[in-house]
């Protein structure tokens, strides 16, 4: 396992490098380049010149990246023009709201959705799993934003129960019973629709390994129904959910972006639309670019994760 | 089944009928089976897929996959009513009571849990014994059957044992806990026939030594000929015909007992017996014919046989038949024979100038390992084979999994990568031919295993055959159904056929159209790799008889792989005998079987099975020691000198050539000619049987 694991890492380094050019050649198709943002539309031509000859704009693509990529390496991301900082500084300090929130939501998704998913697959085509599925589609097809503005008017407006917006900082003021209270609506509205994602893959893979020989080999001798299916059925079942679970870790840092819009959550994904906004070239490429790597690394975690549950893998 | 009177059955099966599906739509398996099972006794169930022999048997263990449901009847053991039994006192009955092992271990184990965790679980969980000494049993019980380095093989996992290993784990698994019946549900289809050997006598030395009843499962007649007491034929669901193993073999008085027995060539016999396949095909379960379910196939039949059920009734001494004619077969010192004869084998062969010629040909796939897939070895697939094929001639080519003979078979058509060697093919020089596009396919073609897989699920059977036609140009649009029809007839096929898409075919008619596929170019050789084995006995007749009757119409040249030695024995002129890449032994065929001269070609025949329970009982089998050598690291010298009982020094070194001992037999072996192995191949593999 361990020798797949290594080459999988090794396979990661031509895809970052592949993500750095992109983000690089990014600035290249937006319209109007960093110069045009500084100045704004009522500077003359020549002033933008001069800016564009200082900031290395007019020097050939080559160069450029080579200059980009010599800043990447020794962290530098360039300076954010709405935050007014460092665009690193400004990524770091918003790294953390947004992991916790993403993490728990993956984690919320996982946990609930595997364990529905295993609920309904043991009686299939009973009421419990037409019920169920019914509830799981009807989550799948709402938008995100959308769910999250129902959570507000219901939990937040109506009945006051939780807070809607207001965090500033994780770890700001009110300490952790407030911190759990403001991340409950955002958790839940980044996690449902990959909770329903996972929860029906989990049924369809379990489904199928539960009529495999080994699991009948397991039920001829005797062994409790709970361990046939927690120690034989499940585990064997994961590889396709781990799949999935991965794609959806993918699909939660752009769902982040949305869902720290509607809660006001002071994350990247936040930030990012902000940045947007405002035409922040140097930091939509510091975004993208985090944004990117972090979905590579969530890939290796899941081959590696995948590795770990398949011991046949090595040998492919 | 009548018991012993005084002897309480162990298991007692009474009207056991299956069916799946919803009450609307209730498709009977098993219909009102009843047997029952003495302590200590051993069962053969025989019959073909579909015939309900598993189904009874999972209906027993309660563990029918879902839909499957017990419709009707009782299953007692030991006096106790396993049917209505709560869940919990079920799972009891599981493991100690009846134990089950199943075919291809592979998917039997859990792939993700070493072979340690998953024999120790029961002495844990429900045995509760601590962990350390679980395992310590579990490596006893590896040991018990015959792994050798049990301690170490507990944290293998099941991926890394052999086939052979891994289906003695699950044996393993089954008498953990000591049970009384060991139900065993085709427990070597899935292997090599030296390794089978193995597995059989290692269930049949397991169960005298514990006193288990023994259930064994099977499509092969000879595989329950050397292990069962009595034997129950079931066909459609239902149990045709039970007596003790001598009475079934020897005096068969169901008609499709009979026609089981005389489908199959067997080694005992001689090589020139008519096979005389079963017409028809086998019932469709969901819509069995009224009556007799075998009266469609029966040349016995009478009025009677299409409206009445026969029921299951004593035919003489401990035998029960299902048949309205039992009493007249049992009283008859024939047999009961069924099917028209067929043709034996091919005629005279066509005189032909060219023919296929193959000389030191190798194949070799590199394997790839490490951080870097770097090629760090090769896989001497093939290693420096000759052969030669007269034209109009079969060749068999024999050899367990891992020998190289599919890779030959494949290097024949360009289908595999040439190191090294040869080919000429009628006078031509392959490489040559390989050059000029479209010669080879109308040279060469390939039927293989699997037509399923091999067919386009999306194309009806006539779209199939007609686009090789009009890829080749071999018929014009106008011409195109008449070619096809002409080609499914030529196999044996109605023309309606040619509307029917891969999937509504059965598996013996799938195999015809993949004759017919590679008929349709009109090639003079054809390689057919394996092309009956997944078929039913009673389906394999049939097609073996079609490739000979080619043959002796069109003049084909083939080469026919297989592992099964008795069909093979049967269809060819020559057979070659492949181990670990190499040619051991080539000879005409019944020189082969009457008088192998390689260590290896013998210990092969000895562990064939023979459908004679006097044989088998009384059989020495010569098992060669351990496995076949792994193709990535072969020995050296002589590549059966690890498991060879006549191996010397010079053996491990040097590599013995394939040289002529007379004009017509050819083997690699530096003993051959030496008194000890002359003497101990002389004391024939496979005995003759008495009756004709
Ligand atoms: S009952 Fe009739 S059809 Fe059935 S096996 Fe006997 S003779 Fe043949
Ligand atoms: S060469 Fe030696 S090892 Fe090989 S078959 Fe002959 S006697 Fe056995």
């Amino acid at each position: 396992m361990m020798s797949f694991v290594v080459r999988r890492l090794f396979q990661t380094v031509p895809v970052i490098l592949g993500v750095t050019l992109v983000t690089f050649l990014l600035t290249q198709i937006l319209p109007g380049d960093l110069a045009d943002v500084l100045l704004g539309p009522a500077a003359t031509e020549e002033s933008r010149q001069q800016l564009r000859a200082a900031l290395g704009l007019d020097r050939s693509l080559l160069v450029q990246y080579a200059t980009y990529m010599s800043h990447l390496l020794s962290g530098d991301l360039g300076q954010s023009l709405v935050f007014a900082q460092p665009v690193a500084t400004v990524l770091a300090s918003r790294l953390a709201n947004t992991a916790l929130l993403a993490v728990s939501a993956i984690i919320l998704a996982s946990a609930v959705g595997i364990a529905i998913g295993t609920f309904v697959a043991l009686k299939p085509d009973s009421f419990r799993d037409y019920g169920l599925t019914t509830a799981v589609l009807f989550l799948n097809s709402m938008p995100p934003f959308w769910l999250g503005l129902i959570l507000i008017l219901v939990f937040g407006l109506e009945l006051r129960w939780l807070p809607v917006s207001g965090m500033d900082s994780a770890v700001g003021g009110g300490g952790l019973g407030d911190l759990a209270a403001h991340m409950v609506l955002p958790t839940l509205t980044l996690a449902a629709w990959s909770l329903a994602v996972i929860a029906r893959m989990t049924r369809s893979a379990l489904l199928d390994v539960i009529n495999s020989d080994f699991v009948r080999t397991a039920r001829s001798r005797g062994l409790s129904e709970a361990r046939v299916i927690l120690r034989h059925t499940l585990p064997n079942a994961m590889p396709p959910v781990i799949t999935v679970i991965g794609l959806q870790a993918g699909f939660l840092l752009s769902g982040a972006v949305l869902t720290e819009t509607v809660f006001s959550w002071p994350g990247i994904g936040l930030a990012m639309y902000q940045g947007i906004s405002a035409r922040d070239i140097p930091f939509i490429q510091g975004g993208i670019l985090l944004l990117a790597l972090m979905f590579v690394l969530v890939n290796f975690l899941v081959d590696a994760l995948y590795a770990y549950v398949n011991p046949k893998i090595e040998l492919q | 089944m009548t018991m012993a009177p005084g002897r309480k059955p162990l298991l007692d099966v009474r009207g056991l009928s299956v069916a799946y599906g919803g009450p609307a739509r209730q498709t009977h398996v098993v219909r009102d089976v009843s047997f029952s099972l003495g302590a200590g006794e051993a069962l053969g169930v025989v019959g073909e897929s579909g015939s309900g022999k598993t189904q009874t048997m999972l209906a027993v263990l309660r563990l029918l996959p879902r839909g499957g449901t017990v419709t009707a009847g009782s299953v007692r053991l030991d006096g106790c009513e396993l049917l209505t039994l709560p869940a919990g006192e079920m799972r009891h009955v599981r493991g100690r009571g009846i134990a089950f092992v199943s075919q291809d271990a592979l998917s039997a184990l859990n792939p993700a849990m070493t072979v340690g965790a998953q024999i120790a679980e029961p002495l844990i969980f429900n045995e509760g014994m601590e962990e350390a000494a679980a395992l310590a049993r579990s490596a006893e019980l590896l040991d018990h059957v015959g792994i050798p380095g049990a301690k170490a093989r507990l944290s293998s996992y099941p991926h890394q044992l052999s086939g052979g290993m891994r289906q003695r784990v699950l044996i393993a698994m089954a008498i953990s806990c000591r049970p009384k019946l060991l139900i065993a549900d085709e427990p070597t289809t899935a292997l090599d026939v030296t390794i089978q050997a193995q597995i059989l006598r290692l269930i049949d030395d397991l169960r005298r030594e514990l006193n288990m009843a023994l259930v064994l499962i099977s499509h092969d007649l000879g595989v329950v000929a050397g292990v069962a007491d009595r034997v129950a034929i079931m066909y459609a669901g239902r149990i045709v015909e039970t007596a003790s193993a001598g009475a079934v073999f020897g005096h068969p008085v169901h008609p499709y007992t009979s026609a089981l027995l005389a489908a199959k060539p067997r080694l005992d016999r001689p090589a020139e017996r008519a096979l005389r396949p079963i017409p028809g095909l086998p019932p469709d379960p969901a819509q069995p014919p009224p009556g007799c379910a075998f009266h469609p196939r029966c040349v016995h039949r009478i009025a009677r046989c299409a409206e009445e059920l026969p029921p299951l009734s004593p035919a003489g001494g401990d035998r029960l038949a299902a048949c309205w004619l039992a009493g007249e077969f049992a009283e008859s010192k024939a047999a009961a024979v069924n099917g028209t004869e067929s043709n034996t084998h091919a005629g005279p062969v066509i005189a032909g100038t060219g023919e296929i010629a193959v000389e030191d040909l190798s194949v070799r796939f590199p394997v790839r390992t490490g951080v870097l897939r770097r090629v760090t070895g090769t896989v001497r697939a093939v290693d420096g084979v000759s052969l030669s094929i007269p034209r109009g001639e079969t060749l068999g080519l024999v050899g367990e999994s891992g020998s190289g003979k599919t890779t030959t078979g494949r290097a024949l058509l360009g289908l595999a990568p040439m190191a090294d060697g040869r080919i000429r093919y009628f006078g031509r020089d392959f490489a040559e031919i390989k050059n000029d596009p479209g010669v080879l396919p109308r040279l060469g073609q390939m039927v293989f295993q699997d037509p399923y897989g091999s067919l386009n699920p999306r194309m009806t059977v006539g779209a199939a055959l007609g686009e090789v036609l009009s890829v080749h140009g071999l018929a014009r649009e106008t011409g195109v159904a008449a070619r096809v029809n002409a080609l499914l007839d030529s196999v044996g096929l109605r023309s309606e056929i040619a509307l029917k898409h891969p999937h509504e075919l059965s598996g013996g008619q799938r195999q015809r159209i993949a004759i017919a596929r590679a008929l349709a170019i009109e090639p003079r050789f054809i390689v057919c790799d394996e092309v009956v084995s997944a078929l039913d006995v009673s389906i394999q007749g049939q097609i073996v008889n079609l490739l000979m009757e080619l043959q002796r119409e069109r003049g084909l040249t083939y080469l026919f792989i297989s592992h099964d030695l008795s069909v093979v024995r049967h269809i060819s002129h020559r057979i070659a005998v492949m181990y670990g890449g190499k040619v051991m032994e080539t000879a005409p065929r019944n020189r082969l079987f009457t008088a192998p001269r390689h260590p290896y070609t013998h210990a092969l025949l000895s562990a064939v099975p023979v459908a004679d329970p006097k044989i088998e009982r009384g059989r020495v089998r010569v098992e060669p020691r351990g496995e076949p050598p792994d193709p990535a690291d072969p020995p050296p010298g002589c590549r059966f000198h690890r498991s060879c009982r006549f191996a010397v020094e010079r053996c491990k070194t040097e590599t013995p050539r394939l040289e002529r001992t007379d004009d017509d037999h050819l083997v690699a072996c530096h003993r051959w000619a030496s008194d000890e192995v002359q003497t101990a191949l002389t004391a024939t593999a496979i005995p003759v049987g008495e009756r004709p």
